[in-house]
Parts: structure tokens; sequence; C-alpha cells
């Protein structure tokens, strides 16, 4: 299984804000973006995940091309989306959240994948009939990223996991994507802390201007100039 | 004291009611930020198809037709009209509702004509006295039906299935990209608030006798009751249309009967000059 995009081109109106972006994800590895603030990362991201119309270009998923479907249709396909800045349902309880999201998809086990996910993060469990809104911002991280797993997905797209969150809880937070990738998850995941994503990633984009400007392993693109330029170069 | 009871029986009442509408505007406005001013005609409509049209056809059978097109209209209407004007604009949506009550109340003026029509209620003339109280069935019929339409949405929503509501009411884009299939919802939604803006018509039309005039003062008092009570919440927005209800039932029974429909607009001026979000609501938080 894996995710290919191609050619995609996303904007508003008549603006062209990402323009003929190729990517893909295979199933088991996890893949960066990575690009400076307005780069057009999350542009990409919403396309992909149908949030905003393609103009034009491919979104295929296990050989179905969701560029032109309702957003829905990914996460009963097997993609999960942990969006930027967490966006728990504040007005539901911890437990509450999970179980919407395993509904949204039809699954079965309701209560069995609400423990697991509680399992890899304890501290959820303990706060499993507070509301969303009144979590502190790392355990809604973690409500966001059991969110998704719940949905048992096969590739797990996440937006900016690092903004704005401890790196105490970054660093508990990866340690489960890297257990997750080596038990055959895909990842996608989009950041502005370029290094931190590629300590997690073995591959990755480079994104400036609306295009990728190259793509290679973590190694290759840690030794490109283009890399270094744009995150540590002219200011 | 036998009064002020007789008060709150007239009170709940016309209150119960304004909360069928309010019930309407407060779940399309929660899902989709649309105020659908055509619920007030909608109302009337359902009453035109119960006590009017189909003579022949036994009261059961028409109030189901009633309740089916209110139904279908407020869906179609929203999938062929509303959602497209509220991607642009939602103002000129929400003016479009006006545009669209104008022409069912000229509809039916031109079909049915534009004098009162009495409605008999369907359910007779028995009136139950309770010491010095006396209530009529069709009363008691609307306020325990509303009560048990209110309760029932009420639960549904606090149920585990209606969490996927509750999800779209807070976050309706993060909602559609977990699989919550968001446009059906909100349809499902907008059937639901065709259906209680009938039953609203169906109660009202014997208390008021039928015109097609009826639906715009059903729409503002019933949108100053979701106000009242915050249009944010379905639970506060049913509670401002009964308290409104209880209000204007004092007002006409111990100030003037006559400037009763003065209160009801003099009280919305108020709350929306002193709490714009409702007595009962609180201004939405903002998510860090």
């Amino acid at each position: 299984m894996r995710l290919e995009v191609e050619n995609l081109s996303v904007g508003y109106g008549d603006v062209s804000v990402v323009r003929d972006v190729d990517l893909h994800v295979e199933v088991g590895e996890a893949v960066c973006l990575v690009g400076p603030n307005g780069a057009g990362k999350t542009t990409t991201l919403r396309g992909i995940m149908g949030l905003t119309k393609p103009t034009s270009g491919a979104v295929r998923w296990d050989g179905t091309d969701h560029a032109a479907k309702a957003a829905w249709s990914r996460a009963h396909s097997g993609i999960a989306l942990v969006p930027e800045g967490r966006h728990v349902f504040g007005p539901l309880t911890v437990g509450e959240n999970l179980e919407v999201a395993v509904r949204a998809v039809g699954g079965r086990r309701v209560g069995a994948r609400i423990d697991s996910a509680f399992d890899r993060f304890p501290r959820l469990r303990e706060r499993r009939g507070q509301l969303g809104g009144l979590l502190s911002g790392g355990e809604q991280q973690m409500l966001a990223i059991a969110r998704a797993l719940v949905q048992e997905p096969r590739l797990l797209v996440i937006d900016e996991m690092s903004l704005g969150l401890a790196p105490v809880i970054y660093e508990q937070v990866g340690e489960a994507v890297r257990g997750l990738v080596s038990d055959g998850l895909g990842v996608l995941m989009v950041e502005q802390n370029a290094a931190l994503a590629m300590s997690l990633c073995s591959r990755g984009y480079l994104m400036a201007g609306g295009e990728i400007l190259l793509g290679g392993t973590v190694e290759e693109m840690s030794h490109e100039d283009a890399v270094a330029h744009l995150y540590f170069g002219a200011v | 004291m036998d009064k002020l009871l007789q008060l709150i029986v007239a009170g709940l009442v016309t209150g119960s009611i304004y909360g069928l509408i309010a019930t309407g505007y407060a779940v399309i406005y929660t899902a989709t930020g649309f105020v659908n001013f055509a619920l007030g005609a909608q109302a009337m409509l359902g009453g035109y198809l119960a006590y009017v049209y189909f003579p022949g056809l036994p009261q059961s059978v028409r109030i189901l037709i009633a309740l089916v097109v209110g139904a279908l209209v407020s869906v179609v209407s929203w999938h062929l009209l509303y959602k497209w004007a509220a991607k642009r604009a939602m103002l000129a949506a929400v003016i479009m509702s006006f545009a669209l009550a104008i022409v069912f109340e000229e509809i039916i003026r031109l079909s049915a004509g534009g004098v009162n029509v009495p409605a008999p209620s369907p359910f007779g003339r028995t009136v139950f006295q309770l010491g010095a109280v006396s209530i009529s069935a069709h009363q008691l019929a609307v306020v325990v039906v509303s009560a048990v339409l209110f309760t029932g949405l009420v639960l549904v929503l606090g149920s585990k299935r209606g969490a996927a509501v509750r999800a779209m009411f807070s976050d309706a884009e993060t909602a559609e990209v977990l699989g919550i299939r968001t446009a059906r919802l909100t349809t499902i939604l907008f059937a639901v608030s065709g259906v209680f803006a009938a039953v609203a018509g169906i109660f009202a039309a014997p208390l008021l006798t039928l015109s097609p005039y009826m639906g715009l003062n059903l729409a503002l008092i019933g949108f100053v009751g979701a106000i009242l009570g915050g249009l944010g919440r379905i639970g506060t927005a049913i509670a401002g249309s009964i308290v409104l209800g209880l209000l204007e039932a004092f007002f006409a029974g111990y100030v003037s009967a006559d400037f009763r429909t003065a209160l009801v607009y003099a009280v919305f001026v108020l709350v929306l000059v002193i709490r714009p979000a409702g007595l009962l609501g609180r201004v939405a938080k903002v998510k860090v």
C-alpha cells in the first residue's frame, strides 16, 4: 500500500498556492515534508486530505484516486490525520473524542481500541471523563494522536506536531511514532522544525515557494546545501 | 394564585411552540452558521397541509403529510438554495430564507385565500379542570408532545451516536476529516428542523387560527426565544423560548394583552444590547 501524490496543484480561487507536487509514502516508512513557514506545506496537506479541493493532480491511495472525493472518504479507507493545533473536540470528553473517531470509520471493538490507546498514553486514561477543551496542550496533542490511532489507519498524517509542544512530550510522542512505523504504519509528517522531523523519518521532501525543491533520504537531505540555506542561511 | 397558574399553563403552551421553531434555528445554526427565517412560513405551510388541503383524508394522514413535506422543504431548500449562497456570503443565504418565506406565503395565499381559516384541534374540544385551572386537551398535547420531542432530541445528541453531531457542532472540518459524513448529518438536522417547524404549525393553528401571514410572527418570535437562551446551544434555545412564552403570558395577564407582541420585541432588543450571547448562553470559547 502506498500514498502517491502526482502533479498536485492546490489553490484558493484563481491563485494556485502549491504547484505540481509529487511525493509518495509507503506503509512502514516515515516521510517528512519540511520547509519554512509559508512554503505551502499545510496547503499541500489540505489538498491531500480533501479539505481544499485540488485544482489538478491525483491523490492515489491503495489504487484509488481520492482527489475529487469528499474529505471523509480518506478516513474510511485508512488515512488518519493529526491536525495542526490538535483540534480536539472541546465539548466532548476524552473518551467521547476517541469513541467518535472509532465510530466515524465504522470501527468495531470500540472499547478494546480505546483501551489500547490508553495503554499507549496512560495520562489519557486518568483524564477519560474530562472535557477535551480542559486538557493541557500536551495532553491534547496525545489525544489528537490517540484519536487518529484508534481508527487503526495504515497511513498517519501528522501536521506540525512540534508547534507549541514541550520537548519532553515531543520525545514521548516521537517514540510512539517510531514504534508504530516499525509495526507497519506509514507516516507522513509535515514539519517546520526540520531537525526534529528528520530525526524521526527515513525520507523527506523539502518544500519552498509552493514547490518541492528536492527529496531523498534523510542522510542525503542533511548534506544538501538547499536545506541548510533555507534554514540557517540568509535571513 | 389561580390566575398565575392559568397564565403559567398558557405561557408553557406558547413557549413550547416557540421552542419548536427555536430548536430548528439552533440545530441549523450550530451545524452550519446559517439562520433559516423560512421556518415560520414552513410552520404555516404545515398548518395548511394538516387542516386545509386534502379535506377528504383522515386527520392522521394529513398530519403525516405535513411532517413529511416539512422535512422535505427544509432539506431541498438547503441543498438547492441556501447551501450555495452560504458558501459565498452567509448573509445572502439568510436574506434568501426571508424571500423563500414570502414565496410560501404567496403560494398559500393564492391557493387557499388570504383570509383566516379556523383550524379545529385534532385533539378535540375536551377541557380538563384541575382545581381552578382549566387546560384543554390541545394545550396538554402541545406541552406533552413538545416535551417528548425536546427530551428526545437532547437525549439523542447526548448519546454515544449523537457524539458525532456534537463533534461536528464543535469543529466541522475536523469531524469531516475524521470520517464523519458532515454533509449527511447536516441534511438530517435540516429534516429535523423542518419536522419541528411543521409540528409548531400544527399546534399553533388551532390557537391562532390559520392565515398565510402567521409564519412571519412565528419565525421572529421563535428567533427571539432562541436568542434569549442562546442560539449556539439547543437546550438553552429551548429554555429561552419557554421563558419568553411565560413572560409574554404574564405580561398579557398582568399588564396589557394588547402590547404582548411589543414586549417580545422589547425583550429582543434588550437581549441584543445587554447579552448578545443569550441569557443562558456562553460565548464560544476560543481554542488556543
